[in-house]
């Protein structure tokens, strides 16, 4: 019996503000609930279930001069089971080195903005704003929360 | 100078906008050039070069409803930020056809 698998590989070497304008295609399309991938040879229908795993690993390998973001956005359909993780203090930021100190570290989840899809994970133009998020699951962790 | 490899990771169960939120969020510190990335006590920077290389892997299994989308953005820290030309993806994203019309042309 045929496998139902269909996949698409694409790789190329770009500028950085055409990786962040397709980072930002797809952001749209996930919205959206769905979208097609394609190149020239193959295409692929992404039919986003309503709970994603997000996944985000960042690596700094200074001795090659080597940088890497790795993004996982893995599914299932049909999502009926929007389960957000409850970890309690684990905190996320993404924000420019200089704003190191305006990290917002909101343990108390009324004080996050409420204004966003994103909760913990807002930019206002100057500055990412961070705050505690309650589905954050770090993986990577050392350092226990008190 | 600290020459120890460092990285960070998390993982997280989220609905689409949010998930959404969080590639804009990333977008736009792509464009700005630098971010930091913290995940509790860890923190990473990243300094993006003008030019990266851009991998992208998605597979499907439409008879499990199982997607998976793999991203991979990485770069030579020490690229000049000269000659970087303006390239066009020759992967194009864009709305899926309904689940109707994908009926009919079968």
């Amino acid at each position: 019996m045929a496998s139902d698998e269909q996949c698409v590989e694409y790789s190329t070497t770009c500028s950085a503000s055409i990786a962040a304008d397709y980072l930002r295609s797809l952001a749209d399309r996930i919205i959206q609930g769905s979208a097609l991938l394609q190149t020239v040879e193959q295409s692929v229908v992404l039919n986003f279930g309503s709970t994603l795993t997000f996944d985000l690993e960042a690596k700094v390998k200074p001795g090659k001069g080597k940088e890497s973001l790795h993004l996982d956005i893995s599914w299932k359909r049909p999502a009926n089971t929007l389960s957000l993780e409850s970890s309690k203090s684990a905190e996320f930021a993404v924000l420019e080195p200089e704003n190191k100190s305006s990290i917002m570290s909101h343990k108390d989840e009324n004080s996050a903005p409420r204004d966003s899809a994103c909760p913990f994970l807002t930019y206002n133009g100057e500055h990412i704003k961070v705050a505690s998020c309650p589905f954050l699951k770090p993986i990577c962790t050392e350092a226990s929360h008190e | 100078m600290s020459s120890k490899n460092e990285a960070v990771s998390y993982s997280v169960s989220c609905s689409n906008d949010q998930a959404a939120e969080h590639l804009q969020t990333l977008a736009q510190c792509i464009r700005k050039g630098d971010t930091q990335i913290k995940v509790g006590e860890q923190s990473i920077v990243l300094n993006f070069s003008q030019k990266v290389d851009l991998e992208i892997d998605a597979k499907v299994k439409s008879d499990k409803g199982k997607g998976k989308l793999k991203i991979e953005i990485s770069y030579k820290t020490a690229l000049p930020s000269d000659d970087v030309s303006q390239e066009i993806l020759s992967l194009e994203i864009c709305p899926a056809p309904s689940e109707q019309s994908i009926a009919t042309q079968s």
